[in-house]
């Protein structure tokens, strides 16, 4: 596969005039993007996603590093051609259609005319807000998920290469979500790259094909996001409705019971084999209802902590 | 929204400044501003590009502030000090030199404020004749100095756009010092330069009066020093008692009526 | 230069569509209409009213359009971070910033150009002579406003807030109203510190002073070419020198 973009030890430390305090920033960021996938910029709030893709659009100037889209450095201007971009919550002019916006940044890249006009249309229709009676509408009564993705069709509107998205699916209901993942699986599918930012793993897992993790300035991992967490099953909730509750000390066997509500009872049982034993006694022995058995797998939000504390435990 | 709001409170201000005076007593406050006005507010650079507009606004007042003293016979002292704001704001404000000074002499008895208004538009408006020509007149008509009167005069009629009738006011200035001679020779230079017969026959009636006036002035001290009447008028100027008799342009003579004891004229 | 257009075409659509244009207008036209009304109290000076409103309003719309958009030309886009959506795309820095002050420029020549045109026709309603200076007048009046403007972001490259920038503005085109005050009491200070320090701030600041031909045109006074020379290249100076400075601070800046 070939490589599309690629950053170099980046690293950008934020001064404060005054005291002379750094902030965060990021430290010696190095990954590459290859051609056609979707590749995710994981990490939590303010670990460095948004400086970083700040620097790769050319909103920041890095303190040190290079990046390269299909090694045209970033400083010529050539380079933005090539991306496409929409920022974290967008903000557009607010008494604008969403057609004079589209033609104002269409513009900048050098469409005009018919073609423009053709684009604009084309560029509608993708991020589906042609549906709505939006001609001449004004983008301050547009909804946020209206907003987001007239943002991915301002950054898509001169047809890059690869299209930076930071936090696109952040805020949205979800109807809004599905929505722009739609959009941004469409763009695979017509070959685009695509590089988007989160702090949600759920959305990285579902549609990333390659991701890079960052945490506290600096990328922890990069690969795909499957083989990086280690999942274990195997606990179950199970919800039962007893007879007496003189039961509760056979039941006190199998598990831990975590909740009691009247005759209803919560069974936290930490192996299969407790559950089926459970299961088997309470059906057999006839004390009550099963009402539930829930599946409990440890959260992806837990794997990911743990991934972090790996990483400091490692720098410890 | 914001903008419509910002129209609207534009607008009542608007109003309220030149509507609404009533209501806010707003008078009152403008006699203050009067008194006010002249030593901080008129250097028109402190107001950018709206002094003229300011200048217009006091105007409105003035006028104003004039009516509704005047109706209540309340002093008039401080409206020259309304209309020097005024011309410190817009110096080329010409109505505001000769009208203003025409209310602040009348009305505000303030012969010194009206001179120096018309002055001062002299110096700002060296073009126009009838700064001159208004002080011409009121020296004229309030001081009876008529010398001075005839020199403002003629620095008006040098003006360009000063009409005819302005020269008029020169003679009769004259007249009025007891010169009858000189007026009457320039009332026969407005004669030959009249353009149409109304002026020329008016001009005629001007030169036969102060002909009249300046022999039967000739004869009086002859006889007061002589002892008996002359013999004919020519000696009147020989003796040195009349500077000229003029000919008539219709060709008509004058002569002594010792009856009647007046110059008359027979054709 | 072809994609600071654009952002200036932005500017004055944005200012078209969110009324500024059209309220600015419309209160213009309200105070021409009141001042029809009060014209027969000019007396001798019949239309004076007219002339002077009509070649007064478009500096003070101008300044209310500063003040109240031109502070937050270029603060509101950082802001509200739409300033993003620029910085990714293929254009300059120095084009935004140029971008931005032509489009407010075309926003002062279209109100400038509409009040010519409506003053003249009230003019002619009230058959008074129109004359060629009034439009020389106007066109001061907008070298003016870009002065002021070009002064106004040069503020707002560096100020904290729009409040502040509009203060600032406020101040300086009264001070730059002032300057020939300024240069009259750097000539008659004793000290000689203070003589040259008050002669740095008269040079500094905008002549202003230089633009206020209200009183000459309607009064019919003549302006000389050398004055119209010198009045034209003082401005473009005072322009490019305030947009170079201020292009620098923002190329500096990081949002």
């Amino acid at each position: 596969m070939t490589e599309i973009l690629r950053a170099e030890h980046l690293s950008k430390i934020y001064k404060s005039p005054f005291f002379r305090i750094n902030h965060r920033g990021i430290r010696d960021v190095s990954f590459s993007v290859n051609e056609g996938e979707i590749f995710g910029f994981l990490g939590p709030n303010g670990a460095g996603k948004t400086t970083t893709l700040k620097i790769i659009v050319g909103i920041h100037r890095a303190d040190s590093g290079r990046v390269f889209v299909k090694n045209i450095p970033i400083n010529d201007i050539e380079y933005k051609k090539h991306i496409g971009f929409l920022p974290e919550n967008p903000y557009f002019h607010n008494y604008l259609s969403a057609e004079e916006f589209l033609s104002i940044t269409g513009a900048l890249y050098g469409l005009n005319g018919k073609k423009l006009r053709e684009r604009i249309k084309e560029v509608l229709e993708k991020v589906g807000l042609t549906k709505y009676e939006l001609r001449g509408k004004r983008i301050k009564n547009f909804s946020k998920g209206m907003i987001q993705r007239l943002g991915i069709a301002q950054a898509i509107i001169h047809e890059p290469e690869i299209v930076i998205l930071d936090e696109p699916l952040s805020g949205l209901d979800p109807i809004g979500r599905k929505e722009v993942r739609d959009v941004i699986l469409d763009l695979k599918k017509e070959g685009k790259t695509v590089f988007f930012s989160s702090h949600i793993l759920q959305d990285v897992e579902m549609i990333c094909d390659r991701v890079a993790i960052i945490a506290d300035g600096k990328i922890i991992k990069t690969g795909i996001l499957e083989e990086m967490l280690v999942k274990k099953d195997g606990a179950y909730e199970v919800k039962l409705a007893l007879k007496e509750s003189s039961s509760f000390d056979v039941i006190k066997k199998f598990g831990e019971i975590s909740d009691i509500e009247g005759n209803t009872v919560f069974v936290y049982v930490d192996n299969e084999e407790s559950k089926d034993k459970l299961l088997e006694t309470i059906v057999k022995d006839g004390f009550g209802k099963i009402l539930k058995v829930n599946p409990l797998h440890k959260s992806l939000e837990d794997e990911f902590m743990r991934l972090f504390n790996i990483e400091e435990k490692n720098e410890a | 929204m914001f903008g419509i709001i910002i129209v609207l409170l534009m607008s009542m201000v608007y109003f309220s400044n030149s509507q609404l005076m009533d209501i806010y007593s707003y008078r009152d406050k403008f006699v203050q501003d009067a008194k006010y006005i002249p030593r901080e507010m008129t250097n028109p650079h402190w107001l950018g590009d709206f002094n003229i507009i300011y200048a217009d606004f006091i105007w409105f007042e003035s006028l104003q502030y004039y009516g509704d003293r005047k109706e209540k016979k309340a002093s008039l002292e401080y409206l020259s000090n309304i209309f020097n704001s005024i011309t410190n704001l817009d110096p080329y404000f010409e109505q505001a030199y000769s009208f203003g000074a025409t209310l602040v002499g009348t009305d505000g008895h303030n012969w010194k404020g009206c001179e120096q208004l018309l002055k001062k538009g002299m110096i700002n408006l060296p073009d126009d004749w009838r700064m001159p020509f208004f002080l011409g007149f009121f020296n004229y008509m309030w001081y009876k100095n008529y010398r001075a009167a005839e020199l403002w005069f003629k620095i008006a009629v040098k003006k360009p756009g000063c009409p005819e009738r302005i020269y008029h006011f020169i003679p009769f200035m004259h007249f009025r010092m007891g010169d009858y001679y000189t007026g009457m020779l320039m009332w026969i230079e407005i004669y030959n330069n009249a353009k149409n017969e109304q002026e020329k026959k008016g001009a005629l009636q001007n030169i036969k009066v102060y002909a009249k006036k300046h022999l039967t002035k000739a004869i009086r001290s002859f006889i007061r020093d002589k002892g008996h009447i002359p013999e004919n008028l020519y000696v009147l100027v020989k003796t040195g008692y009349a500077k000229g008799i003029p000919n008539l342009p219709d060709g008509s003579k004058f002569y002594y009526n010792v009856v009647k004891d007046s110059v008359l004229i027979h054709k | 230069m072809r994609r600071s257009y654009y952002i200036a075409k932005a500017v004055f659509l944005e200012s078209l569509k969110n009324y500024t244009l059209v309220s600015m207008i419309v209160f213009g036209v309200v105070v021409l209409v009141a001042s029809l009304f009060l014209n027969n109290a000019m007396l001798g000076e019949y239309g004076k009213l007219v002339v002077d409103l009509e070649l007064t309003l478009p500096i003070l719309i101008g300044l209310i359009i500063i003040i109240f958009n031109g502070t937050r030309l270029v603060y509101d886009e950082i802001e509200k971070k739409t300033i993003y959506i620029y910085a990714s795309k293929p254009i300059k820095r120095w084009e935004f910033m140029l971008g931005k002050f032509l489009g407010l420029t075309a926003v002062f020549l279209v109100v400038t150009t509409i009040f010519a045109i409506l003053g003249f026709l009230f003019l002619m309603l009230l058959h008074i002579p129109v004359k060629g200076q009034y439009v020389l007048s106007l066109f001061f009046s907008i070298m003016e406003l870009m002065i002021l403007l070009s002064v106004t972001m040069f503020f707002s490259s560096f100020s904290a807030t729009p409040i502040l920038t509009g203060v600032f503005a406020f101040v300086i085109y009264f001070a730059g109203h002032l300057a020939p005050d300024i240069y009259q009491y750097s000539l008659m200070a004793k000290n000689q510190f203070v003589r040259v320090l008050v002669r740095i701030i008269y040079y500094i600041l905008p002549n202003l002073s230089y633009y206020n031909i209200t009183k000459e045109v309607t009064h019919n006074i003549s302006i000389s070419i050398n004055q119209i020379y010198y009045v034209i290249s003082y401005a473009l100076l005072y322009i490019v020198l305030m947009m170079v400075f201020s292009i620098l601070i923002f190329e500096k800046k990081e949002f």
